[in-house]
């Protein structure tokens, strides 16, 4: 491939790739940027399916990427990229999974919390109601009867709350509140493959003994929004470093990357809803986090150069 | 009463309506508004002496307001109220001064009991006493 042909069939491209590939991570380059690199032939896309007989027999399905790369001197060679699609396909399906079990939960707590409020107008006005009967009044019985069965349904909706809840916590979640740590974890071991996929590679340090009292879906929910932007914002790689450490009933999360960075005049946008500069973004990520934040007691911020990279940092409550 | 000017902020219409009702019949002066811009208006012209807010207004939370209100009278006492359990939501109002924490639906009537008494206590809006009804502090009362 280093001479600029195409290799002639895919089950060499697949040879080729996997060599490139395997090679290409255990050593480190460097680019010189002295002379500016075009992309000549602009790419070639081809989709292959390649099955690995002597591994494990699964059938892989490649999406190819070639450019010819040239400096102002002449051909430098052809830059190869690809990505596993079916693995990606997965990994999509598994994260959409997860997405949309964590907007049911919320939808469903949203909708007992509304219900609550005509229970409670109807009680309350019940309750001028009965002022005007007297105790032998049988309309004085059937009113108490009514608030009797809608304190009885307040109940059922509290049962229904508090039984979703417990139904899905998992081991993240305990008495002593939602330990940080683990949380972080999860959502790297969740992210792993994007990761090793984009080049990126992750330091985390991060402190045993925090613990806040934040429901633990949410908690999740924040940090898939953000490493997800920093991995979407490193396009070529580079370090994700992410810290949890605690000061004065305080925990402090940097989560730092080294992506694209935001532009100086989208700074201010980046929190309103719908505000996306991706191509498929949905502009609610950084929101959401916003307001789970908050309505925990917490705040946030994002610290960014353009070019450089983004940091993003949190700072909550430590569960007592 | 002394100390009778009682602002009620929610959006739910029939629960502003049903309030009013109730603590004009125990001798307050009562004012609806249903969101902060309502709120901040009537607390200006008005100078109320208790605020009653639910926690989720439309773009804001009850808090914010709160510390908004605030600003416009620095004496005010603030009761919450939610249709939502979230214990942490009611540490931090608690904190910030707030005198009792209602969940709906509430008994009408404990609340209306709630409101004469800091009322005419002339309760600071922080201070010790704040649970000193019967039956212990009133966020526990769901129903
Ligand atoms: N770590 C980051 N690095 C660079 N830009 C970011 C980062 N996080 C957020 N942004 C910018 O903020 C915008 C809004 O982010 P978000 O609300 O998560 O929506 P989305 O990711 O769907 O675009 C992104 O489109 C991007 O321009
Ligand atoms: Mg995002």
């Amino acid at each position: 491939m280093g001479d600029g042909r195409w290799p002639t069939s895919a089950k060499n491209i697949v040879r080729s790739i996997k060599h490139y590939y395997d090679y290409l991570i255990k050593n480190t380059y460097t680019i010189e940027r002295d002379s500016p690199l075009y992309v000549k032939e602009g790419s070639h896309r081809i989709l292959i399916d390649y099955q690995d007989k002597e591994k494990d027999n699964h059938i892989h399905a490649f999406d190819v990427n070639f450019s010819v790369i040239e400096d102002s001197k002449g051909l430098l060679g052809c830059l190869v990229t690809y990505e596993d699609v079916i693995e990606l396909e997965e990994m999509r399906n598994k994260k959409a999974q997860y997405e949309s079990l964590l907007a049911e939960k919320e939808l469903a707590a949203s909708y007992v919390h509304e219900i609550k409020n005509p229970i409670f107008s109807i009680r309350g006005f019940l309750q001028i109601l009965q002022q005007s009967f007297n105790e032998d009044d049988k309309r004085k019985e059937y009113t108490d009867i009514i608030i009797n069965e809608l304190d009885r349904m307040n109940n059922l909706l509290n049962e229904f709350l508090s039984k979703y809840r417990e139904h899905t916590s998992t081991k993240v979640q305990n008495d002593k509140g939602v330990s940080i740590k683990l949380a972080i974890e999860e959502i790297i071991a969740f992210f792993q493959y994007s990761l090793e996929l984009k080049g990126i590679n992750y330091k985390l340090d991060l402190d045993d003994e925090l613990f806040v009292s934040i429901d633990r879906d949410q908690l999740m929910q924040i940090f898939i929004n953000l490493i997800q932007n920093s991995i979407e914002a490193m396009k070529e790689g580079g370090h994700l470093t992410i810290k949890a450490y605690g000061k004065d009933d305080r925990i402090y999360i940097e989560i730092k990357d080294e992506g694209v960075g935001i532009k100086q005049d989208q700074v201010d946008k980046i929190f309103k809803p719908f505000f996306s500069t991706k191509e498929k973004g949905t502009g609610l990520g950084l929101y959401i986090t916003k307001r789970i934040v908050d309505n925990y007691g917490g705040s946030m911020s994002l610290k960014s150069t353009e070019g450089k990279g983004t940091t993003c940092y949190l700072e909550f409550p430590m569960k007592s | 009463m002394q100390n009778n000017k009682v602002l009620i902020v929610d959006d739910q219409y029939w629960i502003k309506i049903m309030l009013k009702e109730v603590l004009t019949n125990s001798g307050f002066t009562a004012f609806v508004a249903s969101n902060h811009v309502e709120a901040l208006e009537i607390a200006k012209n008005e100078q109320p002496d208790i605020v009653v807010l639910d926690v989720n207004l439309p773009g804001i939370d009850g808090l914010s307001l709160l510390s908004s209100l605030k600003k416009v009278k620095p004496s005010i006492r603030a009761v919450f109220i939610s249709a939502s359990s979230d214990t942490d939501y009611v540490s931090r109002a608690m904190t910030e001064g707030a005198l009792g924490f209602f969940f709906k639906p509430f008994d009408i009537f404990e609340f209306t009991t709630f409101l004469v008494k800091i009322s005419t206590s002339g309760m600071a809006s922080r201070g010790e006493g704040k649970w000193e009804m019967d039956g212990g502090p009133p966020a526990q009362k769901t129903s």
